[in-house]
């Protein structure tokens, strides 16, 4: 019985390997490999919009690749690889944690595909287009300050655990705030879920009720942390601070329950990762490989007047 | 419910014999071996469905059959492959270890901080020292404190989780000694290092599933454990090394997973658990225990590995993916449940 099992595997190994060379192993030129730690969530839908959307263009097909989640650090590595395989024209990455990528990025390299770090800064990729997280930590750390210019206590959804991104904008964050008069009294970490940073502002909320500021390491959290003060009746009470404008937190921010948001250009990120990706796959050199993307503080006072087509994607555009 | 004179009575949802499969007695006396019919269900079934999806994917996919992509695959389903076949350890007896993921995400943060200091080696040693410790516990909430096995490794998941997070700070540890990190990339004869160690794994527990003793008590026990406490076989010391060899892959895997990334994780293997147990039952193993073959177990991690690969290759998203794989699962199950009966 288990030597049939094995002559039926190595019969399909060679029956495969036949079938694959009469159909031509072609280079994939044509398209562009995109490694996502998630799709879920407003940042990624309007980095994938400024992807997808740019590399229509410029003549690319994107393949999206999802590893479903921040914790899944080796199917996001395992994607990238399978994107390797696929010979794409270049790959764009936002790794859930650039250290693990060390080996992935060299195989790209060894087959000539240029990698561009997308949403997140990659030292070792060809070429990055990120918002700085730290200067992201920084802006929303002077939002506290104008939020409670006489200091209060503050409690913090610090999004995923070991997420650079997160972990980059708290730590500047508390640096700019140490000094202050704005008290930490509580953080905790999760995945960037609305229902998780719903779970948890309650909790917090009911640890702390006379909280003056909730922070929301991006607006997963940050919409969970606004629903829960809109569900106590403590809208513009309970102030709240997040990143990344996305479409709930727009409403949120008109109702008044979001009060301060440092918006990532997410649609331009995306835009420029594409761009740079095709110059590097064409051998050009793109005048810069590491872009900084500037951010947009916004308030329910300013968002008429934002130009948002940089920040998020059209309205109903799913990925 | 049968009573026998001067005896105490006994239920039959206590003398659940499968009559397809010899009692473990038969089997301890050198009769026919359990897991027969398992194994014609492996031994066509399943290669039969992998050959298919070779065959499949082969013709809609110009890169699939490329030797890239299955040095890809491999190196992707050496981890998985490590813990599935200690996680067959502990089907087989009867019980299940939701463990298995914060086993690996655990060791890997341990292995990161011990080999950063004192070196590969003893990153490596204590990494495993720690995993087997987890899986001692294991053992012994189930069998001494009679804690049912979903519970107590539904619990041990948490602790874990907990434990590798509270370690780490909730950040990624870097400074892996590169001797150690190379290990992914490493080949020999042009084979993934990783999936050679899966494959070393995998010819150990064959052997000691069918040839020693031990192996053989694995089965009794999850086959009928009252006959096998009646034959004289020490049965919480059985279930107890069911699992710790389950803890030991999943540290292995884990070893595999950080080297592949370079660093120590600590949400390394959160999509072990339910892999591993759709990889076990996949291979024909009883939920039920006491039957199936790790040899079985080995197709079922090819199976969904090379699904994986070729979905991915596809293009169809991750949600489908974790909609088929689901499905997979469902029919797998059905099939064994009609084995059995």
């Amino acid at each position: 019985m288990i030597r049939k099992s094995a002559l039926l595997a190595i019969a399909a190994c060679v029956s495969g390997a036949l079938l694959s060379s009469m159909c031509g192993a072609m280079a994939q030129s044509n398209k562009v490999g995109v490694a996502m730690p998630t799709v879920k969530g407003p940042f990624f839908t309007a980095l994938l919009y400024g992807i997808t959307d740019e590399a229509k263009k410029v003549g690319w097909t994107p393949v999206i690749l999802d590893a479903g989640g921040y914790a899944n650090v080796d199917q996001q590595v395992s994607d990238m690889q399978n994107l390797v395989a696929q010979k794409v024209a270049a790959i764009l990455v936002d790794p859930s944690d650039e250290k693990a990528f060390g080996g992935a990025l060299r195989d790209a390299k060894a087959a000539g595909i240029p990698v561009v770090g997308s949403g997140d800064p990659v030292k070792s990729a060809n070429a990055s287009v990120s918002a700085s997280h730290c200067n992201l930590g920084i802006a929303m750390a002077e939002g506290a300050k104008k939020l409670l210019p006489k200091g209060g206590t503050m409690a913090a959804l610090t999004g995923p655990a070991g997420a650079f991104w997160s972990t980059a904008r708290w730590v500047c964050f508390k640096k700019v705030l140490a000094n202050s008069n704005i008290k930490i009294v509580a953080e905790q970490s999760s995945e960037p879920d609305a229902a998780v940073g719903l779970s948890i502002a309650t909790d917090l909320l009911q640890r702390f009720p006379d909280v003056n500021l909730l922070y929301g390491a991006d607006d997963t959290v940050g919409v969970g942390a606004a629903r829960a003060v809109q569900a106590a009746g403590r809208c513009g009470k309970t102030l709240v601070l997040t990143a990344i404008l996305g479409e709930t937190t727009q409403e949120l921010l008109k109702a008044g329950c979001i009060n301060y948001v440092v918006a990532q250009q997410t649609v331009l990120i995306g835009r420029e990762s594409i761009r740079i990706a095709k110059q590097l796959a064409e051998g050009k050199t793109p005048n810069e490989t590491t872009v900084e993307v500037p951010v947009v503080a916004v308030t329910p006072e300013s968002l008429a007047s934002v130009d948002v087509s940089t920040i998020i994607q059209p309205k109903g555009w799913k990925p | 419910m049968r009573k026998k004179h001067g005896m105490k009575p006994i239920k039959s949802s206590d003398m659940a014999i499968d009559t397809a499969v010899p009692p473990p007695a038969a089997e301890l006396a050198g009769g026919r071996r359990s897991g027969m019919p398992s194994i014609r269900w492996t031994a066509l079934g399943l290669p039969a469905a992998v050959f298919l999806m070779l065959v499949g994917f082969s013709l809609t996919s110009p890169v699939f059959m490329t030797a890239q992509n299955m040095r890809n695959v491999g190196l992707q389903a050496a981890a998985l492959a490590a813990v599935s076949f200690g996680q067959t350890f502990v089907v087989l007896t009867g019980g299940l270890d939701l463990s298995v993921g914060s086993i690996v995400a655990l060791v890997s943060v341990v292995t990161a901080l011990i080999g950063a200091q004192y070196g590969a080696v003893a990153g490596i040693a204590a990494g495993i020292a720690v995993g087997v410790a987890v899986g001692v516990v294991n053992g012994l909430v189930v069998t001494w404190f009679r804690v049912f096995p979903f519970i107590a490794t539904l619990a041990m998941m948490s602790i874990a989780a907990g434990l590798a997070l509270n370690i780490s700070g909730g950040s990624a540890l870097g400074d892996l000694p590169t001797s150690f990190s190379d290990l992914a990339i490493e080949r020999t004869a042009g084979v993934p290092d990783p999936l050679l160690i899966a494959v070393v794994l995998l010819v150990l527990a064959f052997l000691f599933l069918r040839y020693f003793r031990s192996g053989r008590h694995i089965y009794a026990v999850g086959g009928n454990l009252q006959a096998a406490s009646l034959s004289g076989i020490p049965v919480r010391a059985v279930v107890l090394l069911a699992y710790v060899l389950c803890a030991f892959c999943a540290s292995v895997g884990s070893l595999i997973l950080t080297a592949r990334v370079a660093s120590g994780q600590p949400t390394l293997g959160t999509s072990l658990p339910l892999q591993s147990v759709a990889a076990v039952v996949l291979g024909g193993v009883s939920l039920f225990g006491g039957r199936g073959s790790i040899i079985g177990v080995a197709f079922g991690v090819t199976f969904i590995s090379i699904l994986a690969n070729g979905l991915n290759l596809l293009n169809v998203s991750s949600y489908t993916q974790m909609m088929v794989i689901g499905l997979a699962l469902i029919v797998a199950v059905t099939l064994d449940q009609r084995i059995r009966h």
